[in-house]
C-alpha cells in the first residue's frame, strides 16, 4: 500500500534551508547542538534534549509525534557526561517513543511507544516493535526484530529491508504536504506552563 | 516489514505453489524460477554473538557449544548482564599499614537488578574471561560414554572397511564440518551405536559400566510438608529450564548464563545449486555478496489506497508498478487463471522430481506440502497493451527534471507515471457473498538476465503470477 | 516569545528551594513545593489539585514525568487538605505517571510507567518501565517491578548515585534554560 498523503499548516511547521520539516510545536531544546541532516521531518510534541549533547540526526529521517530523543547518561572514571546521540539515515521513530539509546544506526524502524534504554546500540537494518522495552545496554544486531518486554529476538527482516526503509521515510516526506490553511485542531495546553508577563 | 507498505497485502506464487509477499521471494537466475523460503535450502553461513557482534569460526563455536565467550545472560530475568567495576581498598600482605585500591568487576543486570552478588560469587579481578563455567557432576560420565563410543564406532568403521577391498577416503569429517554436526552424527555412522553390535577389540575400548536402572526412588524429605515454602527464593519455571544440566531450585543456585550465538545465513537453489542470497562476513554489515531477492528483480505491484469495495458493482482500484531493475521493463498485466497454473506445475514438477532428490550435499526432508488458498473471490478487467517501466535511478532524486514526459502514455492504461513507476486502473467486481476480495493477475515483463551465458537468451519473457488482497466488500 | 514571562500565581504557586533547578517551561498547578538540589526538567507536569504537593531534596524529575496528586470522584474535600509528600533521591524518568499519595526515598519510577493512587512506595523500590500499579498496596523496601507479567524481585544492590548527575545538570540546565528563582530564605 502506498503511503497516504498527510498534511500540515504552513503555519504550524518551519521549513529549514536543507529540507527539514520541525513543527512549532515540538521543543528542541539546545537547538544549536542539534544537527538534522536534510529532509528529517520532525512532528509536534517532540521533544529533543541537544542541550545536554550533542544529536545528529541522518537524512530523511520521520520523528513522530511526542516521541522523546534524549542523549544517555554516561559515569566515567574521572566524571560524567552525557554522550552524543547519532541517528543514522532513514530512521522512523514511531510516536510516544522514548529513545536513550547510544547509537540509532540506518535504517532502523522503532515502533510506537517504545522505550529505548540508556546506552542501547540498534544497528542498522534493525526494528524494534511497538510497545517494546529494550533494557539499559541491549544491542540488537542487523536485521533483529525486537519485540516484548524485555526485548527480545522474536524475528528476522527481509534482505531489502533497507531498500524497504529508505522507500518508506522517502514516501513520508513526499506525501507530508503543505497546505495553507488548516481547520485548527482544540489543542490541549496541557504540557505548557500557563505564562503571563511579569 | 508487512506492516511498512502492507506488503503482505500483494503475493507471487512461487514455483512451489505457495503464496508469499515479494520480500519473502527469491529469483533464481539460473532456472529464472521464483524460490521461496520452503524452496531454498538455509545454510549456516557465519556465527555471531548477538552481543558483542564478534565472529565465531564454526569450529570454536562447537567447542563452547554455540555459546559466547565473553557475554552472560541474567539467570533471572534473561537480559544481557553488564559487567561493573568498584574498587576496593585491599592491604598489602606483608604490610598491613599500606592500602591499595584495585578494581573489582561483578555482574549486574539493569533490569532485574540481579547481580553475581546475590548467588555469592566473587568479584572478578578481570574484566572478562574470569567467570569459569560451573561444574557439572555427570560432565566426566558423558564424556567417558562419549570417548567409548567414539572408539566404537571406529573400531566398527575400520572392520567394514577391511571387509570391503577398495579403500575409500571418509568423507564424513568434511561433511560434519559443512553443517556444523556432531561427527558421530555423519550418514554414513549412525548404524553402529546399536546397543547389540559386537565389541570391538577389547584392549582398545575401555570397560564401560552401564548404569542400573533401579525401581526403587528416593522418599521424599519429611520437612517437605512441615516447612513453609519462600516464594521469592524459589525459582520459576523459565529460570529452571534456563540451564537444563543443573535445573537450579533456589534462587541462591542460579548462575550466569552464557549468551546464546545466532547465525548468519546464505540461501540457495535447492534445483540448481546456486547461490540466492550471501550475506557479509562481517556481523555488523548490513550488505550482501549476492542479493538475488525478488524484490530487486521483479516489478513490485503496490495498492495505493486502502478502499472498501461495494458489492455487485464495478469498483475502481488502483495498483503502482515499481521498477527495481536499471534497465527499462515492458510489461502487460495478464489474467491470472488458478487452475491451469496449478496443472502446469505438478507436469514440471514430475519431469524435475527426479533432480531434486539426486541434489548433490543437500540432504532432502520430506515436509509435509504447505499449500495455499488459490481461490479468487473477484473478477478484474485489466488494462490492455503494453507498459513500459523507466529504469531505476537513484540520482532521480537530486535531478528537478521530470523525465516522465519522454514515455508517450495512454491514458487509460497508464493513471501516472513518476520516475520509475506506474499508477494503472483496475475494475474489481466482488463476487457475491465473499467478505474480502482476491484477484489475481499476471504480470508479463522481459527480464534482462546480466549473467546470461552465450546460449542463453540476454532478455527474457517471464511470468509472475500475483494475488491482490483487495480488501473488505462492505454490505 | 517576549521576555520576562513568569508563572501565573492564579493558577500555581511553585516555592523553590535554593539549589534547586527547576524549569519555567515545565507545566504546574498548584501548591508546589520543591526541596534542595532537586532538578526539574522542562516539559515536566505537576499538577497539585487535591492539596499541595512537597517534593522533597535530591530528586530527578525529567521531562514528560507526570505527578498528579487528585482526588478520586466523590470523595470530600476535608480541612486541611491531604498532602502529597514525595521523599528525597527519587527519580521520575521521562513520561512516568505518578498519583501515589506517598513516595519514600531513593525510589526509581523507569520510563512510561505508571503508579496509580493507593499505591505507597517505600524506600528503594524500583518500578519498570511500561509497567502499571493501579491496586492499592505497599509495596516493600528494594522491590524492584519489572516486565510485562509485573514480576518482584528484591534487590540487594545499593540504590544507585545520583548526585554525580544532579550536579552535572545544575551546571548545564541554566545555560539552555529559563529557571524558576528560588526564594531567599530556605524552606523550613
Amino acid at each position: 500500500m502506498e503511503l497516504e498523503d498527510s498534511y500540515y499548516p504552513k503555519a504550524q511547521y518551519i521549513e529549514t534551508a536543507t529540507g527539514n520539516r520541525v513543527s512549532r510545536g515540538s521543543v528542541l531544546c539546545g537547538s544549536q547542538n542539534i544537527v538534522l541532516s536534510g529532509k528529517v521531518v520532525v512532528l509536534e510534541g517532540v521533544v529533543v534534549r541537544g542541550d545536554l549533547a550533542n544529536v545528529r540526526v541522518g537524512r530523511h529521517c520521520v520523528v513522530s509525534s511526542r516521541a522523546v530523543i534524549r542523549p544517555p547518561f554516561k559515569k566515567f572514571s574521572k566524571g560524567v557526561a552525557f554522550f552524543p546521540l547519532h541517528i543514522g539515515d532513514h530512521v522512523f521513530i514511531g510516536e510516544g517513543s522514548v529513545v536513550n539509546a547510544a547509537v540509532v544506526g540506518s535504517y532502523v524502524y522503532i515502533g510506537k511507544n517504545c522505550v529505548i534504554g540508556r546506552r542501547c546500540i540498534l544497528k542498522d537494518c534493525s526494528m524494534v516493535a511497538d510497545n517494546t522495552v529494550l533494557p539499559p545496554e541491549t544491542v540488537v544486531p542487523p536485521f533483529a526484530v525486537y519485540s516484548g518486554s524485555p526485548g527480545t529476538h522474536t524475528a528476522d527482516l527481509p534482505e531489502s529491508t533497507q531498500d524497504l526503509m529508505t522507500d518508506y521515510t522517502r514516501s513520508y516526506y513526499h506525501h507530508f504536504i503543505r497546505v495553507k490553511d488548516m481547520p485548527s485542531t482544540p489543542r490541549e495546553s496541557a504540557t505548557t506552563a500557563r505564562l503571563v508577563d511579569v | 516489514m508487512a506492516h511498512l507498505f502492507q506488503v503482505d497485502r500483494v503475493k507471487l506464487l512461487c514455483s512451489c505453489g505457495v503464496l508469499k509477499p515479494i520480500t519473502a521471494i527469491y529469483l533464481c537466475r539460473h532456472c529464472l524460477k521464483l524460490r521461496c523460503g520452503n524452496c531454498v535450502s538455509h545454510e549456516v553461513d557465519t556465527l555471531f554473538c548477538p552481543n558483542c557482534l564478534e565472529n565465531l569460526p564454526s569450529t570454536e563455536a562447537r567447542l563452547k557449544r554455540n555459546r559466547c565467550g565473553s557475554c552472560f545472560d541474567c539467570p533471572s530475568c534473561s537480559h544481557t548482564l553488564v559487567t561493573r567495576a568498584t574498587s576496593v581498598q585491599t592491604t598489602a600482605p606483608d604490610d598491613p599499614s599500606k592500602t591499595s585500591s584495585r578494581k573489582v568487576y561483578y555482574l549486574t543486570c539493569t533490569r532485574c537488578r540481579w547481580t553475581s552478588r546475590d548467588v555469592g560469587l566473587k568479584d572478578q579481578t578481570v574484566a572478562s574471561g574470569g567467570w569459569g563455567e560451573q561444574d557439572n557432576e555427570h560432565y566426566r560420565f558423558l564424556q567417558f560414554l562419549m570417548e567409548h563410543y567414539r572408539a566404537l564406532a571406529q573400531a566398527e568403521k575400520l572392520e567394514r572397511e577391511k571387509k570391503r577391498s577398495s579403500h575409500r577416503k571418509s568423507t564424513y569429517l568434511s561433511l560434519s564440518d559443512k553443517y556444523s554436526l556432531p561427527s558421530l552424527l555423519g550418514r554414513k555412522s549412525l548404524t553402529p551405536l546399536s546397543p547389540y553390535s559386537p565389541k570391538g577389540d577389547a584392549s582398545q575400548i575401555s570397560e564401560m559400566i552401564p548404569l542400573e536402572a533401579s525401581s526403587e526412588v528416593e522418599g521424599l524429605p519429611d520437612d517437605i510438608f512441615t516447612e513453609e515454602v519462600i516464594l521469592s527464593s524459589v525459582t520459576n519455571m523459565e529460570q529452571r529450564m534456563a540451564s537444563p544440566e543443573f535445573q537450579p531450585e533456589t534462587v541462591t543456585e542460579l548462575y550466569p548464563l552464557r549468551k546464546h550465538i545466532l547465525p548468519k545465513r546464505s540461501l540457495r537453489c535447492r534445483h540448481c545449486e546456486h547461490n540466492l542470497s550471501k550475506p557479509e562476513y562481517n556481523p555488523s554489515s548490513i550488505k550482501f555478496k549476492i542479493q538475488l531477492g525478488a524484490f530487486y528483480h521483479v516489478p513490485e505491484v503496490r495498492l495505493v489506497k486502502s478502499i472498501v469495495l461495494k458489492a455487485g458493482v464495478e469498483n475502481g482500484v488502483q495498483i503502482s508498478l515499481c521498477n527495481p531493475t536499471p534497465h527499462d521493463i515492458t510489461l502487460a498485466l495478464l489474467p491470472f487463471v488458478p487452475e491451469a497454473y496449478l496443472q502446469a506445475q505438478q507436469k514440471e514438477e514430475c519431469s524435475e522430481g527426479g533432480l531434486v532428490t539426486q541434489g548433490g550435499l543437500v540432504r532432502v526432508v520430506d515436509i509435509p506440502r504447505e499449500t495455499s488458498d488459490l481461490k479468487l473471490t473477484g473478477d478484474v478487467a485489466l488494462p490492455q497493451g503494453q507498459v513500459i517501466l523507466a529504469a531505476r535511478d537513484d540520482t532521480a532524486e537530486y535531478d528537478d527534471h521530470d523525465a516522465a514526459s519522454a514515455y508517450k502514455d495512454d491514458p487509460q492504461v497508464v493513471a501516472w507515471r513518476r520516475a520509475n513507476k506506474v499508477g494503472m486502473n483496475l475494475l474489481v467486481t466482488p463476487h457475491s457473498d465473499t467478505t474480502r476480495v482476491k484477484i489475481g493477475l499476471v504480470l508479463r515483463y522481459d527480464y534482462t538476465n546480466t549473467v546470461a551465458t552465450a546460449t542463453e537468451a540476454r532478455i527474457v519473457t517471464l511470468n509472475v503470477p500475483i494475488m491482490i488482497d483487495v480488501g473488505p466488500v462492505s454490505e | 516569545m517576549t521576555s520576562l514571562k513568569q508563572l501565573d500565581p492564579s493558577v500555581c504557586s511553585v516555592k523553590v528551594s535554593p539549589g534547586a533547578v527547576v524549569c519555567l517551561e515545565a507545566d504546574y498547578v498548584g501548591d508546589i513545593t520543591i526541596g534542595a538540589r532537586t532538578v526539574l526538567h522542562p516539559k515536566a507536569r505537576i499538577v497539585a489539585e487535591a492539596g499541595p504537593i512537597i517534593i522533597g531534596e535530591g530528586n530527578l524529575i525529567e521531562e514528560q514525568a507526570q505527578i498528579i496528586f487528585r482526588l478520586p470522584e466523590g470523595t470530600e474535600v476535608t480541612d486541611p487538605p491531604p498532602v502529597m509528600v514525595i521523599g528525597n533521591n527519587n527519580v521520575f524518568e521521562v513520561d512516568s505517571y505518578c498519583e501515589a499519595s506517598k513516595i519514600g526515598d531513593n525510589n526509581v519510577l523507569e520510563a512510561k510507567c505508571c503508579v496509580g493512587s493507593g499505591v505507597e512506595l517505600t524506600r528503594g523500590c524500583v518500578v519498570g518501565s511500561l509497567c502499571k500499579l493501579q491496586c492499592p498496596q505497599v509495596i516493600p523496601e528494594n522491590t524492584v517491578v519489572y516486565g510485562s507479567q509485573l514480576s518482584r524481585r528484591v534487590q540487594t544492590d545499593k540504590p544507585a548515585q545520583l548526585t554525580l548527575q544532579l550536579d552535572f545538570l545544575t551546571k548545564i540546565l541554566p545555560n539552555y534554560h529559563r529557571l524558576i528563582k528560588p526564594k531567599k530564605k530556605p524552606v523550613p
